[in-house]
């Protein structure tokens, strides 16, 4: 947009200059006009008519006027059209040439603070589609085994599993193969018949649907903006026997534990060989059979208490309030992105006593962390002495989504110690910010980079890079494909002398 | 956590976020486990859950595999390892294994980032002496 005015200032500018040295003439029948003037075939210049209207006359120049055809000043008229045209024929050239890539994109190529992840990437201008393309070879890996001693021994690296080997270990000896047995895939004689295959579908499934078409693109190139951009996910996965099967083409090896139906927890991890210098297929993913189901920890729940018969938090939920409250700071002042809400379900005896106990929350949330309360929504919870707070939309997390949002270039957004710290910034923050979403930062919420599944718009960013760069075109923004219309032949005014725009003027004012 | 048993002579402590278990036994041969993650067997099913950080005490070690554990820290060349060991890559969200041993006065504290991508010799050592030592006390 900013080029294009910039080329009608400089054509205003060109038609002044040609119009100043008007000679003076005597009188018509021909009036003398600047032969430059004729030969463009345009309007006469301001200048030229004061000149001729003080050497000819008014009545001569106006008559002069009218003989002249009309010809709308190129501004106003005929280039837009023209450019409308040309602009056209470009995007229809642009479709027609096909599809755009495939290509791969390395996150770490526009985001100084990456060292993660990678994928590939197609444009279908036709369709209007962008193609994600993620690609992974899973080796299955036993999460437990029995020592020659028969002691059960963690191999999946969590706090969990080393609980659960410390479990068997307390049973007889006779006994624990069999539980051992169920941290083993079944290819290699564990008890679930079909856990292989149900972890590759799986795994495709949660990451397509988790992150598919969540925000359309469009293309911004003046008069292409009915050009969009939807993003489909494709998640082809298979097994290898070793580390070593995984194809070059590959952007991850998927290490994947085997552990016993009904884990909660367990360790989940991406890094890339070479980091930030690393290439896009480089990438190792570490996740359990458990992580292609939503989990089942609830992160985003938490259960109240109140003392019976009084409004007051028991001592125990005004801790669990507080650090609620510490993990979910306000959105920063002039961020775009918004901080993820609470809802608060409080019983009482009767609804004075489920308001006040809602106060006594908002209060806490204050004093723990500052809460702003209009994040805070009160909800009846009916007779009794509890109470349950919901972050955001409280929809369970699938851990091998989350895990593909790294794959994709994103950074972890829940909290923790150090560089987690609530309110801290994200290895994806500046970039995301240079897209439009500030203030990306650590904090408990129902996003897809921290508890939650919502993938929002600033989780599309490396998407709408992905888009830049296969398209070869830096004219892309979020929001849907807009309507273009084509400029209306004359302008959006009635032009005096042409139909139905009135009677030309006898004279020109000056 | 507090109110960790003391004196300390080896400690293992596994971290995957705020979830912790940690196995860690005193001087006098004492074995606890601690932590605040549990994991149940009950007639065959799994139940995982957090709680509360505790402690719980499983046993005792007799002289020998005592003595077996305090020789093994010694050689292990743990009190001479750095106190931290890191991937040689950044991994996000992984898990770590924090060992911490006291012996003759000297108490040190190594930690391995990336548990499952990173290994120390040293401390490799340990877990096979601390395998060892609980070995000593299974009943089953």
């Amino acid at each position: 947009m900013m080029a294009r005015m910039r080329r009608d200032a400089e054509r205003v500018d060109a038609k002044a200059a040609v119009a100043d040295p008007a000679p003076a003439v005597a009188a018509v029948p021909e009036l003398p006009v600047a032969a430059t003037e004729r030969a463009s075939g345009g309007a006469l210049s301001r200048a030229t008519v004061v000149a001729l209207q003080q050497s000819a006359g008014n009545a001569a120049v106006a008559r002069m006027l009218q003989r002249q055809p009309v010809v709308a000043p190129p501004a106003l008229t005929s280039s837009p059209q023209e450019a409308f045209d040309a602009a056209r024929k470009e995007r229809e050239t642009f479709i027609s040439a096909g599809k755009k890539g495939p290509q791969t994109y390395n996150p770490s190529a526009s985001n100084k603070d990456n060292y993660y992840g990678g994928f590939d990437v197609e444009y279908d201008p036709a369709k209007g589609e962008l193609l994600v393309m993620l690609k992974g070879a899973v080796l299955f890996l036993a999460g437990m085994s029995l020592s020659p001693a028969g002691r059960a021994q963690a191999i999946e690296p969590s706090a969990q599993t080393a609980a659960a080997a410390a479990a068997i270990n307390k049973l007889p000896k006779p006994a624990r193969a069999a539980e051992v047995a169920k941290w083993t895939w079944s290819s290699a004689g564990g008890p679930d018949s079909s856990d292989e295959t149900d972890l590759l579908s799986g795994f495709k499934s949660s990451i397509e649907a988790g992150w598919r078409k969540k925000h359309p693109f469009h293309c911004t190139k003046e008069h292409w903006q009915d050009l969009g951009a939807e993003t489909e996910l494709r998640v082809d996965v298979a097994k290898v026997a070793a580390a070593g099967g995984k194809g070059g083409d590959q952007h991850m090896l998927v290490n994947t534990y085997k552990v016993s139906k009904g884990f909660i927890g367990g360790a989940a991890d991406v890094s890339r060989a070479g980091g930030a210098g690393g290439t896009a297929f480089g990438n190792v993913m570490n996740i359990t059979s458990e992580d292609v189901v939503p989990r089942k920890d609830k992160l985003l729940d938490r259960t109240l208490h109140f003392q019976p018969g009084k409004g007051l938090l028991t001592p125990g939920s005004v801790g669990t309030v507080w650090r609620l409250a510490k993990d979910m700071p306000n959105a920063a002042p002039g961020s775009t992105i918004e901080a993820a809400g609470l809802t608060v379900r409080v019983q009482g005896k009767d609804d004075r006593q489920r308001r006040d106990r809602f106060d006594a929350v908002l209060d806490h949330l204050k004093q723990g962390g500052g809460m702003d309360a209009s994040r805070v929504k009160f909800e009846d919870g009916g007779t009794g002495d509890g109470g349950h707070v919901t972050v955001g939309t409280g929809a369970a997390q699938t851990v091998a989504a989350h895990e593909a949002g790294h794959m994709f270039g994103l950074d972890d957004e829940y909290t923790g110690a150090g560089d987690y710290n609530a309110g801290k910034k994200t290895e994806h923050t500046d970039l995301a910010a240079a897209a439009g979403h500030t203030g990306a930062m650590h904090a408990n919420s129902d996003a897809i980079m921290s508890g939650g599944k919502e993938v929002k718009p600033h989780h599309y960013v490396t998407f709408l890079d992905a888009l830049k760069q296969v398209s070869a075109m830096q004219e892309w923004d979020y929001g849907p494909a807009q309507k273009v219309n084509p400029p209306s032949g004359v302008g959006d005014f009635p032009v005096p002398g042409t139909p139905g725009g009135g009677k030309a003027p006898d004279t020109v004012l000056v | 956590m507090s109110d960790a048993p003391e004196p300390l002579l080896l400690e293992r402590r596994v971290e995957t976020g705020d979830d912790a278990y940690v196995d860690r036994i005193t001087t006098d041969g004492t074995v606890w486990t601690g932590g605040n993650v549990t994991a149940t067997l009950e007639d065959g099913d799994w139940n995982f859950d957090r709680s509360e950080p505790s402690w719980t005490r499983q046993a005792t070690l007799q002289s020998g595999p005592l003595a077996a554990l305090r020789r093994s820290i010694a050689d292990s060349g743990f009190f001479s390892t750095p106190a931290e060991h890191h991937p040689d890559t950044p991994v996000i969200h992984a898990s770590r294994e924090v060992w911490t041993a006291e012996l003759d006065g000297r108490r040190h504290t190594s930690t391995l980032h990336a548990r499952g991508t990173t290994s120390a010799e040293p401390l490799s050592t340990l877990a096979a002496a601390l395998e060892s030592a609980l070995a000593a006390i299974d009943t089953g």
